[in-house]
């Protein structure tokens, strides 16, 4: 090559006796914290855990079940408390002793500190995508934040908004991977006017747009949940239902509400085995159904796939409902948040037919908190850290 | 004449599957940087890319001996193990538990430095199975060691000075802590 040549391909860094190939080979199917070590063993090395084609890599090999990529669960508390998921999830009934149960290993995490915004500890989780947690602090500012490489970035502050009637009601974060852009939603809603309005962010753009006029619904859910390229919200209708609302990140637009396995109220959502899932609880019962979408969008593939009941936990209760939420699904049972009593605690029925609750947890003392789960990856919230070299 | 060492599972006669047309099996004959000669059997030398793109040309016979001058002999016979024992489980029904004895006993027999020698083979010679689990072996043996032994595992020279060296270690030292720790 000579020195007029027009570098075309990719940077050929020296890597010794191997070639870039083999050595990002090897590294994408580390964990994080080895890579995070393994940038001070050169510059070239460390040039390649920061490339943006050897970060995606890595992700993919996360996603693929290549590499075993450690989710966790974070209770947005002051300071932030972190457990393993996958531990939680493949808890059995054999792992309680007698009595006391077992109880879980929960750590604390540093919240990354700033000094361009007030942060009095009031964290809310606004939703994880890719290794990439969205945290809203103090009503405010928004942070994104990677846990595990404990990289952080304040976005710019949303719009001013000057409609006194709205009211801040939801929130989302996701990817839209056609423009390889991360996305934030803030949605409010003005009950008299029948109206919500929503702001998005654009990680790649770095900057806020409103959509307005849209027709409204009543949101059940706060916080958002990110599957198939777009938001979900559990949502009451005007004319009566519930329904799920989505917001598709590629159209930026709300797509047709999806219908909910029958006609009832349901209170709350979340994820299992790539599905959405949701909970009801007939009224005046102190049984909960956890139904399961199989197939996105089909209303006939809706399941029931969890019945269980409070019963032999707490009785003389008529409203479970607001006490519990569920955290997720197990083979043969459930992991809940128990609200009722004193404070808050993780609460595990590990087995339906002994109908055994345990405490695992003792997560706060009466303090409302947000929970996200998230996956351990390389991806940066500051996309400007990305070398763009791309070789099409 | 050149001396050949006959790899020995191209001496077994095995009564493989794939019979086509004649009793005796195709052989393939390669040469490595040092010189050894290896014999292959037809269906195991096609594992192998780059000899199945060489044999693939309409001017190559078979009695070519095909040079490989990146690939020492005790590679080629790692190698030629591994695509073996890929091409008799691939007509079984159940390979599962016998790959995983196989793929273990043949990590446990070669070294850290040699299973990463093998990785540079396996990607010249375009072998992408063998590649993918060589890499995953290396991975899984340096996820917990620390700079110092890495470099000189791969033979790379810490071109940080101190100070770079400092600032870089300052941006995540905790993850040069604890190195046997599971949970951050």
């Amino acid at each position: 090559m000579g020195d007029g040549d027009v570098v075309l391909r990719r940077v050929r860094t020296d890597f010794g006796d191997y070639e870039e190939d083999v050595i990002a080979e090897i590294l994408a199917r580390l964990p994080v914290k080895s890579l995070m070590r393994f940038r001070c063993v050169c510059k070239s090395w460390r040039a390649l855990i920061s490339e943006s084609y050897f970060v995606k890599k890595h992700l993919s090999y996360g996603e693929r079940g290549i590499t075993e990529s450690a989710h966790r669960l974070i209770f947005m508390l002051d300071p932030p408390l972190v457990l393993d998921y996958e531990a939680l999830k493949s808890m059995k009934d054999d792992d309680y002793g007698d009595g006391a149960g077992a109880q879980f290993a929960v750590t604390q995490l540093d919240f990354p500190v700033t000094k361009s915004i007030a942060d009095s500890g009031y964290r809310v989780g606004v939703g994880s995508c890719n290794g990439l947690v969205c945290v809203q602090v103090d009503f405010e500012a928004i942070m994104l934040w990677n846990p595990c490489t404990r990289d952080s970035k304040v976005l710019p502050k949303p719009p001013r908004v000057i409609n006194s009637k709205f009211s801040y009601d939801f929130n989302g974060f996701g990817y839209d991977s056609a423009s390889d852009d991360y996305k934030v939603i803030r949605g409010f809603t003005d009950y008299l006017a029948m109206k919500i309005m929503i702001h998005i962010f654009s990680l790649k753009t770095g900057s806020w747009r409103t959509v307005e006029d849209i027709d409204y619904v009543t949101l059940i859910m706060r916080q958002g949940l990110f599957l198939n390229g777009a938001l979900h919200w559990l949502c009451n209708l005007p004319e009566g239902g519930s329904r799920i609302l989505s917001f598709d990140l590629e159209a930026e637009k709300f797509q047709k509400t999806i219908p909910l396995p029958y006609d009832d109220w349901f209170f709350d959502h979340l994820i299992h085995k790539n599905c959405l899932c949701v909970l009801a609880c007939p009224t005046r019962t102190n049984t909960f159904n956890i139904w399961m979408m199989k197939e996105y969008g089909v209303k006939e593939s809706w399941t029931e796939v969890l019945q269980f009941s409070l019963e032999t936990y707490a009785e003389h209760f008529d409203d479970y409902r607001e006490y519990f939420r569920p955290v997720c699904i197990l083979e043969n049972g459930v992991v809940l948040i128990d609200e009722m009593g004193d404070g808050q605690h993780l609460m595990v029925l590990s087995n339906l037919k002994e109908k055994k609750f345990k405490h695992v947890v003792e997560v706060a003392k009466n303090w409302e908190f947000t929970t996200v789960i998230y996956r351990e990856t390389l991806v940066s919230p500051d996309v400007h850290t990305y070398k763009t070299n791309n070789v099409s | 004449m050149s001396t050949s060492t006959d790899n020995n599972a191209s001496i077994t006669q095995e009564s493989g599957p794939s019979a086509a047309v004649q009793d005796i099996q195709k052989k393939i004959v390669v040469r490595t940087a040092d010189g050894e000669v290896f014999n292959l059997k037809e269906e195991v030398a096609m594992e192998i890319d780059i000899i199945k793109t060489f044999f693939q040309e309409d001017s190559i016979s078979y009695e070519t001996v095909m040079p490989l001058p990146n690939v020492e002999g005790w590679e080629m016979v790692k190698v030629i193990e591994y695509c073996t024992k890929h091409v008799e489980l691939k007509h079984k029904v159940d390979g599962y538990k016998e790959r995983k004895a196989f793929q273990a006993l043949f990590v446990q027999n070669l070294s850290t430095k040699s299973l990463l020698a093998l990785t540079n083979t396996a990607n010249y010679l375009e072998v992408k199975y063998l590649l993918d689990f060589l890499c995953q072996a290396v991975s899984e043996q340096i996820k917990n060691k620390d700079v110092d032994y890495v470099r000189e595992l791969f033979g790379v020279e810490n071109d940080f000075n101190d100070e770079e060296y400092e600032q870089v270690k300052a941006e995540a030292p905790w993850a040069h802590e604890n190195l046997n720790n599971d949970l951050h």
